[in-house]
């Protein structure tokens, strides 16, 4: 199944994470099923929404998100 | 580059981005990104947000008065890294609140390819990652 990164902090205003035609293993298409993931390991089902030139909007099921299993440190922000 | 750019740049999204009003937060609001800011993921957020708003910036869940922790629920990462709008101003960023809350946008006011510092500076603004509080809401 292609793969197509995407930054699952950047949410549109209709609810589609935006992504580039480029960052996907092979070109998609409309109605593609796909599995969206960034570089921290994270990955989820998606369905391409909409292709807009090299523009390509994503229908995440967050439901199927699978975290990356990290070790991380337990600092908390500073103001 | 610096702050100044940064501004420009969000005062050109202003006229374009989603057409929602956009707000300037305060610099002691947070700034709650999901994930561990991987200079990857940060580069190609930068390239995407180029293309789609014509802007060098990236994402992120901010609000007034709103701690970080709820900020992070936002998030459906399993580790999140915080900062503050006040933090990224020093640091030669903008930050404005953009689209459906908590959504905002960090305005980078350069291009991250040409100049790598920017995305290290960007890096460096926020602090180690920390599990999200999300989690243990399951």
């Amino acid at each position: 199944m292609t793969r197509v990164w995407v930054d699952f902090n950047s949410l549109d205003g209709e609810g589609l994470y935006p992504t580039l035609q480029k960052f996907a293993s092979s070109p998609v298409s409309i109605g593609e099923r796909v599995v969206a993931f960034d570089y921290d390991g994270n990955e989820a089902a998606a369905l391409v929404a909409a292709v807009d030139g090299g523009v390509v909007r994503l229908q995440v099921d967050l439901g199927t998100f699978r975290e990356a299993l990290q070790l991380v440190e337990t600092s908390r922000p500073n103001s | 580059m610096g702050l100044a750019e940064a501004r420009r740049a969000a005062r050109r999204a202003r006229r374009t981005y989603w057409k929602n009003e956009l707000v300037r937060l305060p610099d002691n609001a947070y700034v709650v990104r999901g994930g561990t800011c991987q200079f990857r993921d940060l580069l190609r957020s930068a390239e995407m947000t180029r293309e789609t708003i014509g802007e060098w910036a990236v994402s992120a869940a901010s609000g007034v008065d709103t701690p970080w922790e709820s900020l992070a629920q936002a998030h459906a990462h399993g580790t999140v890294s915080a900062t503050t709008a006040g933090r990224l101003r020093s640091a030669g960023f903008e930050v404005m609140l953009t689209g459906k809350p908590p959504h905002c946008t960090v305005y980078l006011g350069a291009d991250p390819a040409d100049n790598e510092s920017v995305i290290e500076r960007l890096r460096a603004a926020f602090d180690a990652p920390v599990p999200n509080p999300r989690r243990k809401t399951k």
